[in-house]
């Protein structure tokens, strides 16, 4: 929020959500070695290693881009969604020991450079059946090491929101590249249905929660204006907002958040310029529009994030009439301040 | 009005501390039940070993052609001869580290690797003594005649207990790169006589077979035509790149 970085800035529940990651990552690798050994006392430690910290990266992975949908469908996740980014380095981080267990066991100590056998010792790659499995995963490590490289809010900043975000909408080609990655790999040599049926309930846990969310946000932006005059749309009744909550209407396909507050009304732009979170669904907290994702403020009236903060959204005009609200969809500069209007006033 | 989540804020509400709670709940579920279904499911290992870190003494006499083996007595009087086929360190052959000594008695450490379908001696390279002429007088190869037997060609030393599984579609890439490196190749097959064998590949002229007819094809199932024969207890089967078939 401000021009200084600290390293990583800590607070309880950022370490109480850490500490649940961690637990849960030992308990899985914990759970999976002990078992394996017991059952299979002839399987080797160093197969039992890779599968375990890859089986844990992908399956963590898989619970990453769940927790988006699940936020945007419900706000009773978005504590998930407050440190996600320490579970994509988490993820990032498991998959490197598994690949690099991988490269080492598999590709080491031989009569070729390991990263050039990677990509060469399995030549069949017009084959879908024989593909080599191993690069797709290589790709996948990459991406994650490049998204968790720019973690950082100094990234975010330095690369701009826009860039920073299509970086890691990459997030979804990583996932595609691991589904590939274990289906033409362990899955074709491995019997159990169990397997097939784990790796399925994934893939259709994570499309199906993001086609809903979709679904979600496509009512929204197809919301017509119910009336229109002059630069002025009637977009909804002043009855329809919660006091110090936000209604959203889509423009032009520009989602506009109306707050309710203290008996004023106030339109911001809803795109959060930290990451792009949902204004409208935050609420106002002390006087401020509050994001409902990592708690970033503006003020209502101008868009501006109080001293000595720097963020600044788009304002709208508004008026009200018989009770409704009209909005000039026109934005205004980021940060312009716009008399709220006065509810019972009109 | 539902509760609101400001994550540097000390404390959650309530209804949120729940739904934490709740997740922190799930969390354990699916850790402890995703980690015990993938460690349950996986294939059952073969019974292969590596006996990594516990290099022993064997000695006997060398053959070096087609793949270099020593052949160990038992010291028995009239009991056969046990043939462990020997590799270098890494994913290399032993050819470099035995050469000229064919017939040699000798003594050497290395770390032994094994399982049903055989034995195996990775070389301490510089361990090796030669001990001098062997008197052992070698017995003809027997020729078990010409068939087609159908299994995975695999590099002998993963599969006998260096990497396990030491076989298969996941082991491929590592199998291609073994074998480039002068590990012996070879088809694991039960068609011969019901037991699952390892069939030591070599061509037409008893030599190793060249390379390019068999790397790609490691780790998927083939069948190969060709004449068997069994040398020192070990089991051949000489063919070339042609009468290596993919199945499937
Ligand atoms: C350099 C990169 C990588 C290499 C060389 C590699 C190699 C491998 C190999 C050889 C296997 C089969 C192992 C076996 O079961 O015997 C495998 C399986 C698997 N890999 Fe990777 N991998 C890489 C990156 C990744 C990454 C980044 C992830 C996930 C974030 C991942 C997830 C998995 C999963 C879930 C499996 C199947 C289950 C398991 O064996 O763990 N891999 N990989
Ligand atoms: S998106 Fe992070 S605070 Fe708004």
């Amino acid at each position: 929020m401000s021009h200084r970085y600290a390293g990583i800035s800590w607070n309880p529940q950022k370490r109480a959500y850490d500490l649940m990651v961690a637990a849960g990552v030992v308990l899985y690798l914990v759970t999976f070695l002990a078992l394996s050994s017991l059952l299979h006392p002839a399987a080797t430690a160093e197969t039992l290693l890779i599968r375990g910290f890859g089986s844990c990266a992908f399956l963590l992975l898989n619970v990453v881009l769940c927790i988006g949908p699940l936020c945007r469908l419900d706000s009773r996740y978005l504590p998930l969604l407050y440190n996600r980014r320490h579970l994509g380095v988490t993820t990032f981080l498991l998959g490197m020991v598994h690949g690099a267990f991988s490269l080492f066991q598999l590709h080491t100590l031989g009569d070729s450079d390991p990263l050039i056998s990677l990509f060469t010792a399995n030549r069949n790659y017009q084959s879908l059946a024989d593909f080599p499995f191993q690069p797709l995963g290589f790709l996948a490590l990459l991406i994650l090491f490049l998204m968790s490289a720019t973690s950082h809010d100094f990234w975010l900043r330095n690369l701009t929101p826009r860039v920073w975000k299509s970086l890691h909408m990459l997030v979804y080609a990583a996932y595609g590249l691991l589904v590939a990655h274990v289906t033409l790999g362990l899955l074709q040599s491995e019997r159990s249905p169990w397997l097939v049926a784990a790796m399925g309930t994934s893939l259709a846990l994570v499309l199906s929660l993001h086609v809903a969310a979709a679904r979600k946000e496509r009512e929204l932006d197809d919301s017509t204006p119910k009336a229109q005059e002059e630069n002025y749309v009637k977009v909804c009744a002043v009855s329809e907002i919660p006091e110090k909550c936000a209604k959203l209407v889509s423009l032009r396909g520009e989602r506009v958040a109306i707050f309710k507050f203290d008996g004023k009304i106030s339109a911001l732009s809803n795109v959060c310029r930290h990451q792009n979170g949902p204004l409208g669904e935050g609420r106002i907290i002390d006087g401020c529009v509050t994001c409902p994702w990592h708690g970033f403020q503006y003020q209502p009236e101008s868009g501006a994030a109080p001293e000595p903060f720097t963020e600044k959204v788009s304002t709208f005009r508004t008026k009200l009439v018989d009770g409704c609200v009209w909005l000039d969809p026109h934005p205004l500069p980021p940060g312009t301040y716009i008399e709220p209007s006065r509810i019972g006033r009109s | 009005m539902s509760e609101f989540y400001i994550g540097y804020l000390s404390s959650a509400p309530l209804a949120i501390r729940r739904r934490v709670r709740l997740l922190a709940a799930a969390m354990v579920v699916f850790a402890v039940g995703g980690a015990a279904l993938f460690a349950a499911s996986q294939n059952r290992f073969a019974a292969s070993f590596f006996d990594y870190g516990k290099p022993a003494e064997f000695s006997g006499s060398l053959v070096l052609q087609p793949y270099p083996a020593l052949l160990v007595n038992r010291g028995m009087a009239g009991s056969s001869e046990t043939p462990y086929l020997l590799v270098a360190p890494g994913k290399f052959g032993a050819d470099a580290l035995v050469s000229g000594r064919e017939g040699r008695n000798v003594r050497l450490r290395g770390t032994l690797i094994h399982r049903t379908e055989g034995k195996m001696i990775e070389i301490e390279p510089s361990s090796i003594q030669d001990l001098g002429e062997s008197a052992d007088r070698k017995g003809r190869p027997r020729d078990l005649g010409f068939a087609t037997l159908s299994g995975e060609i695999v590099d002998t030393k993963c599969f006998l207990g260096v990497m396990n599984p030491g076989e298969g579609k996941v082991h491929r890439d590592c199998a291609a790169r073994c074998l480039s490196g002068g590990i012996p190749p070879a088809l694991v097959s039960s068609d011969f006589d019901g037991l699952q064998r390892l069939f030591l590949l070599v061509g037409d002229d008893g030599k190793p077979l060249l390379k390019s007819g068999f790397l790609q094809r490691a780790g998927r199932p083939v069948a190969i035509s060709g004449r068997i024969f069994e040398s020192q207890g070990l089991y051949y089967l000489s063919t070339n790149e042609v009468r290596i078939q993919a199945l499937e």
